[in-house]
């Protein structure tokens, strides 16, 4: 299979990220993950959404997990992992495991993306909490588990300093 | 009172040489970068997942023993260690010389994590925190891709977070009891982070072996019906005892292998002593000093392995290994150089390990060790003097290493220890810069004594079980092995009970608007109050709700430990529990407290006091509305209000030995008792009070905003029980130590931090500990029964100089100690606030005059 357009849509990203919103930020994670298990496009991601176990090593789990992105304008986004595949839910989703309630965008990334270097600019973990601008409903691993997928997604671009 | 010998008196010069290795092993330690370590979250979730432990709703005692035996038998035995880590994370090679086999991970100095615990809150970070710079800890790509794929997602919905909110709070009501602790601004709970925080008995493990305690609990095993409570229990001792057994065997058996293929006759010689040495312990009892330190070493890694590296103390280990010093000393098989080389190279052992940060947490709280306190000096169980030689072999093992860990601290009799032991430890914090922190027996041991009385205890009982105090984590006092009491269980800020009097029952963090949620009772609004009895009531009532769900939050974290963390392995080295077949997570030590540690302590007072004098009393300088306006506006232009606020000559403030002050303090403590009074915790204990907050004080302080008295927003709370600082005019010595030294020790038992920094000043170091001892004597004097003495002193004796060169410089002062509230710390791990905190804190000179010159020095503009 020639897959040379996985250089244009690598140039496509970059530009994207450049102006990172949540909504942004989902759909490259569900792009991520399509194209890294049909493609291998930037390694194995899509591995995020699987473990293993100590019992049997051969067995893989899927991660599954309900997030709900509630801004507080009332916009509302849901992520649904299951069955090591994602879907991205524009108008939000009823039932959810983790809901994380944020000011706007720019709060949530910042919080998301606390302690690195991103674009040149160093985003102060300690300045997200003084700023208190997101609160987490349900079980606050999951946004952990969200937050290195994050990080993990950022430092397959080079992104992560 | 054991004679103290003239050589260990004359130990203040002695240097552990080259051949001893301790230099050479303080370098590499005081090089290395921690290292992340996933040994122990490997082993412990392959073996939940293995037998399926979450299966039945709650984990057995037993169950729980089997898997800490699993881990101990699988566990690598490391008797050299090769490679660290440095500062700019490169490998380096080292040569270790230790007589101690055997590690805490498999790094030299590493990073335990607990996943069933807060080892989840790295997981966002696993990719930048070798790069963080604070504090940065190494991790492999491999351990990164093991952790993220295997290790944390089984934890997920498993720790305790997450068991103590499916199984309490999850209708995710906005704000409930947990969530407000995720707000940082009004309680901290922190059962999440551990629970034992307390003090093991060694005694029985030195004097009879654990192959003889492992027989012992089969016998009552033997008695006990199968099946029942106590058959888990004590199959559960079993089990640990043989793990713990079995690793010393496998640190044996891989010092043999090295020995036969060491070239080089002395070390040859020291794998073959360590070889022989782990054969006869910890399974058989110590017969010498360095058998009697082996045991204690085992023991502490296996308790560490169970046990959150939070504040696990040691105890009084110059009385526990005491006979066997004394025993080899006079047999001269042993001279206290040599104890000082050994009891050196084990400070390096038990500081293996670093706690579990992540970045907000090192940017609000960083820069902590494992706080693992050691207890020398005072009083024995008769109330003689227990000072002894080995007291001295321990100080000045401290004063040559200044490690962050262990935390010493020593205990002081006035009346009853001799002068010259004071002058000692004088002397060590002269040279150390920051420790150990003193603690005076007389008002420690008459608040425990109280307190044990109330547990129902006889007074006899009562006073024995005082006098035998150690010390946890930073400054809290526990009768040694018998009290498992989570001193640190709640951190309750103060400040944010005057925020919501202030407000109504609303705090700023969480909105002052009609629609923001309302945290407290909704009490009057102060303008509405006629006096200040009205401004203390509704005070009152906010304390109370907000201790109450503080308390519960606890009690419930508490109830998820009993049901699925059980811990055989503290309980195995616990009076109280071989007697009750009963874990000391289900209450089976003989004194099971909690403990609250209060936050902004003294600024609230001191905000009380504002609020009395200058709204409620008097010629009121200003009204509630005025107050209102300048704390929003965090008085900038009211520049007038806030020098009258800061100036002790015009606000009454604590610790300038001013009643209308210092009484705001002693009712806050009186109040903070009362509203924990009658409250029985999840074990059954009571709940104790105490004053340290070791960097929390500004942590927090960045979450808080202005405060009326004239602290700004963002800026650091006064520490534990000290005043506030940048004071204009800055308070005396003197009237702060008289005001420390009257507040009743009923209302503190649970220990405080009296931090007191000087700059050197001139003259010998004898005259200058010649001086801080005095200035000790001036502190815990009672004067005639008219004070009750300060409980605690703890000081910080370096220049201002050098303490910003290190801020500045901070890769040429790696190992700058200095104390925070209660623990030491390297200065350079701390967070930019608590540096400046610390630079800021009022100064004296420590003069070498006779009598003390003290003039509080020019800081900041």
């Amino acid at each position: 299979m020639n897959l040379h357009w996985l250089g244009d849509i690598d140039d496509l990203i970059q530009a994207w990220l450049a102006d990172l919103s949540l909504d942004g930020l989902l759909t490259l994670m569900d792009m991520a993950i399509y194209l890294s298990r049909l493609t291998h496009f930037k390694g194995d991601y899509y591995r995020n959404l699987e473990y293993v176990d100590y019992v049997n090593n051969q067995k893989i789990h899927y991660f599954n997990c309900r997030y709900l992105f509630e801004a507080k304008d009332g916009a509302r986004c849901g992520a649904v992992f299951a069955g090591g595949d994602m879907k991205v839910f524009r108008q939000g989703i009823s039932k959810w495991d983790v809901k994380i309630a944020f000011k706007d965008d720019a709060a949530l990334l910042k919080y998301l993306l606390k302690g690195i270097t991103f674009h040149g600019i160093k985003i102060d973990a300690e300045q997200a909490l003084l700023d208190n601008e997101v609160q987490v409903y349900g079980n606050v691993n999951y946004l952990f588990k969200f937050g290195h997928m994050t990080k993990d997604l950022l430092d397959r671009f080079g992104l992560l300093a | 009172m054991p004679e103290i010998s003239k050589e260990v008196r004359n130990l203040g010069t002695y240097e552990p040489g080259e051949d001893s290795f301790v230099p050479q092993m303080r370098e590499a330690y005081v090089k290395a970068r921690p290292e992340i370590c996933i040994e122990r979250p490997q082993y412990v979730t392959a073996y939940h997942q293995q037998h399926d432990l979450f299966k039945d709703g709650r984990i057995t005692i037993l169950e729980k023993a089997k898997c800490w035996r699993y881990l101990l038998e699988n566990k690598k035995p490391i008797v050299r260690h090769q490679l660290i880590r440095t500062q700019n994370m490169e490998p380096l090679t080292i040569q270790d010389r230790s007589p101690f086999a055997g590690s805490t991970t498999r790094k030299f100095k590493g990073v335990i994590l607990y996943p069933e615990l807060v080892g989840l809150i790295m997981w966002p970070e696993l990719l930048t925190v070798s790069r963080r710079k604070q504090n940065p800890f190494f991790i492999t790509r491999s351990d990164i891709d093991e952790l993220n794929s295997r290790i944390f997602p089984y934890w997920m919905d498993k720790n305790v977070v997450e068991l103590t909110r499916s199984r309490y709070y999850n209708r995710n009501e906005e704000l409930d009891d947990l969530q407000l602790e995720f707000q940082f601004a009004f309680y901290l709970d922190s059962k999440p982070l551990c629970i034992s925080h307390t003090i093991p008995d060694f005694s029985r493990a030195i004097e009879e072996g654990l192959e003889a305690m492992a027989a012992k609990a089969r016998e009552e095993v033997e008695k006990a019906k199968s099946g029942s409570d106590q058959w888990l229990f004590y199959s559960a001792l079993v089990e640990v005892f043989e793990g713990i057994m079995c690793y010393a065997d496998k640190l044996a058996e891989e010092a043999d292998f090295l020995e036969d293929s060491e070239p080089e006759k002395k070390e040859k010689d020291r794998l073959r002593e360590i070889a022989e040495t782990y054969k006869r312990v910890p399974r058989n009892k110590a017969q010498t000093f360095r058998e009697a330190l082996t045991t204690i070493w085992l023991c502490w890694t296996a308790l560490n392995l169970e046990n959150a590296d939070v504040g696990l103390s040691l105890g009084r280990l110059d009385q526990v290994l005491y006979p066997l010093y004394r025993q080899d000393v006079i047999a001269k098989r042993l001279t206290p150089q040599q104890a000082v080389d050994l009891v050196c190279h084990l400070w390096l052992k038990i500081g293996d390990h670093v706690p579990t940060m992540n970045e907000a947490g090192e940017r609000l709280f960083g820069g902590t060790g494992a706080n693992q306190a050691i207890t020398v000096g005072g009083v024995d169980k008769d109330g003689a003097d227990a000072v002894n030689d080995l007291t001295y072999v321990i100080l000045r093992a401290t004063e040559f290493m200044k490690l962050r860990d262990p935390n010493l601290n020593a205990r002081y009799h006035p009346g009853v220890n001799q002068p010259e032991y004071l002058q000692r430890i004088c002397e060590v914090n002269v040279n150390t810069g920051a420790t150990p922190a003193i603690h005076n027996d007389i008002p420690v041991i008459k608040a425990l004594t109280a307190e044990h009385e109330k547990d129902g205890f006889s007074l006899e009982e009562s006073k024995q079980y005082a006098r035998e105090y150690g010390i946890v984590g930073c400054v809290e006092p526990v009768s040694a092995g018998r009290t498992y009491g989570h001193n640190a269980a709640i951190l309750l800020n103060l400040t944010s009970v005057l925020e919501l009097t202030l407000y109504s029952g609303r705090h700023r963090r969480t909105g002052l608007g009609l629609k923001a949620p309302r945290i407290g009772p909704k009490t009057p609004n102060p303008a509405q109050m006629s006096d200040f009895n009205n401004f203390r009531a509704a005070f009152e009532d906010q304390l109370r709700h907000l201790m109450d769900r503080a308390r519960m939050l606890n009690d419930n974290y508490g109830k998820i430990h009993q049901r699925y963390y059980p811990t055989p392995i503290m309980s195995a080295f616990f009076k109280g529990p071989w007697k009750a077949g009963k874990d000391v997570v289900q209450g089976g030590a003989l004194i099971n407290s909690s403990g609250v540690s209060l936050i902004g302590l003294a600024d609230t007072a001191d905000s009380l006091s504002a609020l009395e004098k200058h709204v409620f009393t008097g010629s009121p300088l200003m009204d509630v509305q005025t107050l209102f306006k300048a704390l929003e506006e965090n008085f900038d232009e009211h520049e007038a209000l806030h020098g009258t606020l800061i100036n002790p000559t015009k606000t009454p403030k604590f610790g300038n030995e001013d009643p209308a002050g210092d009484d705001n303090l002693k009712w806050l403590l009186e109040k903070v008792n009362d509203a924990l009074a009658g409250h029985i915790n999840y074990r059954g204990g009571r709940y104790r009070v105490g004053c340290w907050t070791m960097t929390i004080h500004t942590g927090i302080g960045r979450l808080t905003g202005a405060l009326p008295n004239g602290r700004k927003k963002g800026e650091p709370f006064a520490s534990g029980i000290a005043p506030v600082s940048l004071l204009q005019p800055r308070l005396e010595l003197l009237r702060t130590l008289h005001s420390a030294a009257d507040i009743p020790p009923r209302h503190i038992s649970s220990g405080i931090a009296l931090n007191l920094k000087f700059t050197p000043g001139s003259g010998t170091p004898e005259k200058k500990a010649k001086t801080l001892a005095w200035l000790v004597e001036g502190c815990f004097d009672r004067d005639d029964g008219k004070r009750e003495g300060a409980m605690e002193v703890q000081f910080n004796i370096r220049t201002r100089e050098e303490y910003e060169y290190a801020k500045k410089h901070p890769e040429k002062c790696p190992d700058l100690l200095v104390r925070v509230s209660g623990y030491t710390a390297f200065f350079t791990d701390l967070n930019a606030q608590m540096q400046d905190e610390i630079i800021d804190r009022n100064e004296y000179v420590l003069s070498e005059e006779e009598m003390p010159y003290y003039e509080p020095v020019q800081l900041r503009d």
